[in-house]
């Protein structure tokens, strides 16, 4: 702790941040009729980096990465120093801890002259901010004196990435969860792995990757400085709470993003999870209405038909009529009666029916125009785009929905390509 | 004696025969087959270059100036200086003991004959042989880490589209019979990418390479078309090196779809040699290793066989550089180490398998490992990654760096002329 006296141990700290790759030869290009050229030469002039090259500066370290660093004590007397030992404190803003050294030797030692006690250290950042790493050498002068001295080194912890989420509630009970995350680094970044650790209520589905398993961002999974990219996820309730309402509005967590990404510095791995993400509240108000079954693809002027539920979600019972309600721009017609009885529902139940529409356009049409009414409360509940369909002329035609071509098309220009 | 050395190129030159002729690319490879290139517009404008240094002072001398003067008798020189020839020979020599100051000022003096010295004269007249030293001088400017000079002298010739530069527009009776570039094509190279390139113009670079690749492509088109294998094949190496010239300002720039698209291009080029292609994946899988992209590099890295000894040596400093990255140390030490059984003399592998060491706590076996190089093979272990890495050890290791740091200098004065990195910033000084 004094700075007046000369301290007979030395310390002396290097962070090992990676290495970098490089190569300093000044390979410039020549051919064997060129004045310079020599013979023993390399042939190529591929970039030729291969030697590790060590950290030149303690530099910065974002949040989530692993704080490394080399402690090195060195005896600069003559003579042998006793009960040497260091101890190595992080110093946040709001926390202090202390990181483990020397695990596999046994402190305090004896330093004879020239020998070093030395050492890697480890600590994974998990705050933002200034941080001191704070390194305390503790020895026995050859008097028997206690002596110790501290050394600091300040460096700061910065945010890597900006996660910014957006839900989307589906009519059906699934939520489609948009995670837009900015690389806010000085360097280009790769984004190892994103994915959404669903909470116990809910399963996820990562919907970044196309049906043969490879990322949707193909070759280019690099994310320069600012630049920013956005992941899906088809989060759905369990089917235990899928079932009880009353659960499902309960179920606000969503899940935890958990990010792992590697620097363009030769790979320094970094990794983030978000807190609980949160849904937005599902409001159903006094009814819900669903579909239960229904084809994504029907046939011009064939009837269609689908099944709905309607559930009672409001705290008393209820005798439902359901009617048509139809305006005059829809082309789609329903078909069957126009008014129909459900009968009583009590809280909590639900009932299911069947509906036909006559599809006479093509192209994706949404059904709506559906009014229920409560016949003890005269209250009227109008329901729209409760469905989409793609109407197509001829079902015998395959269609991928995913992309919305007709597959017949790619047998032809596959023949193309062959002739 | 001078002026009669020079003159047999005068004279080779206008006998339309060449000199350069004895150091033939490839058998069947002519002189207009090397020399093509796509005649700019005549733009009747002449290169008036000039050497601006004859003499370059020398920065290890001066180190050893300031820390040890005693061992200044002990400074390298050229080996053989007095059988040396004040011609392409005695700087073809100088080159080979890394003597680039000497070899520097040997240009100068030779360009001076040509008019285009310190002291230039009235009429500059160029040959290919002129445009060779020069060259060669702007080469070994850039060696040297002289970007100033070397930009300051390259200035003249511009992009070598002036009209002075081609056969086709020089009035000299001499040449008519004669065609294509009076500068040869690494001359090219080295203003249009090379030197920019160095100084920090990276995008300058790229663009330039553009130009340099449509007109290379056009001439191995050309002769593809034409069914001249052999021509075909010269040019296609040529337009390799242009290829690989954008990867590197591509890596750069950081701009990986680029290099992506060049590796794609490269491997489109028909006949590509297997050691080539194991090379070119081996160098695609290092910059996605760089970037950050483990698996894309472990793929890259695994797409071409290891067929023998080289490749061998080759995949596992690549496994090395994979562990290095997934901060696996341990398993990257032993990589090293195996590829070290291979090539006991490799400074690349014993540089890396220190950093290994040092990264696994264990300084002083890294330590041993730079000093026991250098000591053993000082000509060619003195890198200048080595000595920086040392350097930086000897800092780590006690409060008596600067003392060790002026031992390794003095090794480096005894051994090496020049160094292709400054000395202070080397050591540390």
């Amino acid at each position: 702790m004094d700075s007046q006296i000369e301290h007979m141990l030395a310390l002396k700290v290097m962070r090992l941040t990676r290495p970098t790759l490089t190569n300093f030869e000044n390979l410039i290009f020549s051919e064997r009729s060129d004045l310079p050229h020599l013979e023993s030469e390399e042939s190529n002039y591929l970039p030729k980096s291969n030697f590790l090259l060590l950290p030149q500066s303690f530099g910065n370290i974002y949040l989530g990465e692993t704080f490394s660093s080399y402690i090195c004590v060195h005896n600069c007397v003559t003579h042998a120093v006793s009960s040497v030992s260091v101890k190595c404190d992080l110093q946040s803003n709001n926390s202090r801890v202390s990181i483990p050294i020397h695990a596999n030797r046994t402190i305090p030692t004896t330093l004879n002259q020239d020998e070093t006690l030395d050492d890697v250290i480890h600590y994974e950042v998990k705050e933002i901010g200034t941080h001191i790493l704070v390194c305390e050498v503790n020895y026995v002068s050859p008097g028997g004196l206690p002596l110790s001295f501290r050394k600091f080194f300040k460096f700061q912890v910065l945010k890597p990435l900006d996660v910014q989420t957006k839900f989307y509630n589906a009519e059906t009970d699934e939520v489609i969860l948009e995670a837009t995350i900015q690389n806010i680094t000085a360097n280009v970044i790769c984004l190892e792995r994103v994915e959404l650790e669903p909470s116990d209520s809910y399963t996820s589905t990562s919907l970044n990757t196309t049906t043969d398993g490879n990322s949707v961002f193909c070759s280019i999974n690099k994310l320069q400085p600012q630049n920013s990219c956005q992941f899906l996820y088809c989060i759905k309730p369990i089917p235990s709470i899928a079932n009880d309402l009353k659960t499902l509005k309960m179920a606000m967590n969503i899940g935890k993003l958990d990010i792992v990404w590697r620097s363009s510095n030769l790979a320094e791995r970094g990794r983030l999870q978000t807190s609980q993400l949160q849904r937005s509240s599902i409001e159903f108000g006094d009814l819900r209405l669903s579909i239960i079954e229904a084809n994504s693809i029907s046939e011009i002027s064939k009837p269609f038909i689908f099944n709905c539920r309607i559930t009672n979600t409001s705290t008393r019972s209820m005798e439902l009529n359901l009617n048509f309600n139809i305006k005059q721009k829809h082309c789609n017609l329903y078909t069957g009666s126009s008014e129909q009885n459900l009968g009583l529902i009590e809280p909590d139940k639900f009932k299911d029916f069947r509906l036909t529409i006559f599809p006479i356009r093509l192209g994706i049409v949404s059904v709506g125009d559906l009014q229920i009414s409560d016949v003890f409360m005269k209250r009227i509940y109008e329901f729209e785009d409760i469905l989409q369909v793609f109407v197509v002329k001829d079902l015998n035609e395959a269609y991928d929905l995913q992309k919305f071509v007709k597959f017949h098309d790619i047998p032809v220009s596959q023949a193309r390509q062959s002739a | 004696m001078e002026n009669s050395n020079l003159q047999k190129y005068f004279d080779l030159d206008s006998q339309n025969s060449d000199i350069f002729d004895q150091f033939k690319d490839l058998p069947g490879i002519t002189p207009e087959v090397r020399d093509m290139w796509v005649l700019p517009e005549n733009n009747q404008k002449t290169t008036t270059p000039a050497v601006s240094i004859e003499l370059f002072s020398d920065p290890i001398a001066s180190a050893i100036q300031t820390n040890c003067p005693a061992e200044i008798e002990k400074r390298k020189k050229h080996e053989n200086s007095e059988n040396l020839t004040i011609d392409d020979n005695g700087i073809r020599a100088l080159i080979k003991d890394n003597c680039y100051r000497s070899a520097l000022s040997l240009t100068s003096r030779l360009l001076s004959n040509y008019g285009q010295g310190l002291k230039s004269g009235q009429e500059i007249k160029h040959s290919k042989h002129s445009l060779q030293l020069w060259y060669t001088r702007i080469y070994l400017l850039i060696k040297i880490n002289e970007l100033e000079i070397a930009r300051k002298e390259s200035e003249a010739f511009g992009q070598l589209n002036n009209a002075d530069m081609f056969y086709e527009f020089t009035e000299e009776q001499a040449y008519k019979s004669k065609k294509g570039s009076l500068p040869n094509f690494a001359f090219r190279l080295l203003l249009s990418y090379e030197l920019p390139f160095k100084l920090n113009r990276s995008r300058e670079a790229l663009q330039n390479l553009v130009t340099i690749l449509a007109n290379t492509r056009k001439i191995h088109k050309f002769f593809r078309d034409l069914n001249k294998l052999t021509e075909a094949e010269f040019w296609k190496e040529r337009e390799i090196r242009v290829l690989c010239s954008i990867i590197n300002c591509a890596t750069h720039l950081k701009n990986f779809d680029l290099i992506n698209q060049i590796f794609d291009n490269l491997l489109l080029l028909p006949d590509l040699k297997e050691d080539f292609k194991f090379e070119l994946y081996s160098a695609w899988g290092r910059i996605h290793l760089q970037c950050g992209d483990i698996s894309t590099a472990e793929k890259k890295f695994n797409t071409i066989p290891s067929v023998n000894p080289k490749h061998e040596l080759i995949a596992l400093v690549n496994k090395g550089l994979l562990a290095v990255a997934q901060n696996d140390y341990n398993e990257a030490h032993n990589l090293f180490q195996q590829a070290h059984e291979l090539d006991k003399n490799n400074v690349m592998i014993l540089n890396n398998l220190a950093v290994c060491f040092l990264y696994n706590g264990k300084m002083h076996e890294a330590i041993a490992i730079y000093e026991s190089a250098i000591k053993n093979d000082p000509r060619n272990n003195l890198h200048p990654t080595t000595l920086l890495n040392c350097a930086t050890l000897y800092e780590l290791q006690s409060n008596e760096s600067k003392k060790k740091k002026i031992d390794l200098l003095k090794i480096v004065s005894a051994n090496r002329a020049d160094l292709e990195m400054n000395i202070d910033a080397c050591l540390k000084l």
